[in-house]
């Protein structure tokens, strides 16, 4: 499906400033979400990741070939976690921290360590949330890769978007509200 | 001294970056990618095995349903310490696994150094 940019229903989304939200998606916003994707980069590539301010949910879109996993919280609220990296920095990611040359590596490699990323930034996330009293379990992980994809949603659909840079990585997080 | 080691994983990049620590060690590493297929091993090479890596959330066999075969009182391999790597850090999942027998419990993510030291852990030191 192609969109042209500004058409997109993605665009038009509620944005995570929504004043709306209620005292889970509160809860889900004020757990560091950057300490979570900080802590898994870090340990697993060394790469330390820094938030990048957003001015509108337009710019946490990649409009280049990008691999996405997305998992289920299935909690007191339901959520779902999508995590997103151009697939070119994906391979370089993948290939630093396994030490397999990028020529190596194949799709579903990428896919899998995306996966994995994506698990451990939900396991933090997760962590963060069951002091708190909010208990969460995860499906299993769903990848989607390829060109010019979007994830669509209803456009009232609560969400949190969040874009993190470190070096030449860059690396997208949204949580929907299901 | 048994100097292999078992990883059940169902991420074939997670048992990579265990076999980059496990070689460090100058140890071998054979590879599950659930439980069913760890328990297969196990039953070819349990003599050899020293230690078991193990996930938690995988699709057909879990790590808790691998566990309890593990830890059966006629498995046979009850003896073989088992060190959950996963990112399952619920304190009632993790009691649920101490309650089962886990030796060592290690968070995803770790580093390779992180890895190395809880196998030295799990094996007594001896590598």
């Amino acid at each position: 499906m192609d969109f042209p940019n500004q058409q997109h229903p993605l665009l038009n989304m509620s944005s995570s400033n929504d004043p709306d939200n209620n005292e889970i998606e509160m809860k889900f916003k004020s757990i560091f979400l950057f300490n979570a994707v900080h802590d898994v980069l870090q340990a697993m590539a060394g790469i330390s990741m820094n938030e990048v301010k957003v001015e509108s949910v337009k710019d946490v879109h990649f409009t280049e070939s990008c691999v996405s996993t997305v998992y289920f919280m299935n909690g007191p609220k339901n959520a779902m976690l999508i995590v997103s990296i151009p697939t070119a920095q994906a391979y370089t990611l993948v290939s630093a921290f396994t030490r397999i040359p990028v020529s190596e590596l194949r799709p579903d490699n990428i896919s899998d360590a995306v996966d994995e990323i994506t698990n451990m930034i939900s396991g933090k996330i997760k962590a963060q949330l069951s002091p708190l009293g909010y208990q969460y379990t995860n499906s299993h992980c769903f990848s989607i890769y390829g060109k010019e994809y979007f994830i669509l949603h209803k456009s009232k659909l609560k969400n949190i978007a969040k874009k993190y840079k470190g070096g030449t990585l860059e690396l997208v997080l949204r949580i929907l509200f299901i | 001294m048994s100097t292999k080691i078992l990883s059940v994983d169902d991420s074939a990049i997670i048992r990579k970056i265990i076999r980059n620590g496990v070689e460090l060690l100058g140890l071998e590493l054979l590879e599950a990618s659930d439980g069913e297929e760890g328990l297969s091993v196990l039953a070819q090479e349990h003599k050899d095995i020293g230690l078991i890596l193990l996930d938690w959330n995988m699709p057909g066999m879990n790590g808790m349903e691998f566990l309890k075969r593990v830890k059966a009182p006629n498995s046979g391999y009850k003896g073989i310490p088992v060190m959950m790597v996963t990112t399952e850090s619920e304190k009632t999942a993790i009691v649920q696994a101490i309650q089962l027998g886990v030796s060592n419990y290690m968070l995803k993510p770790f580093d390779v150094e992180e890895l190395t030291k809880k196998i030295r852990m799990c094996l007594g030191g001896k590598v």
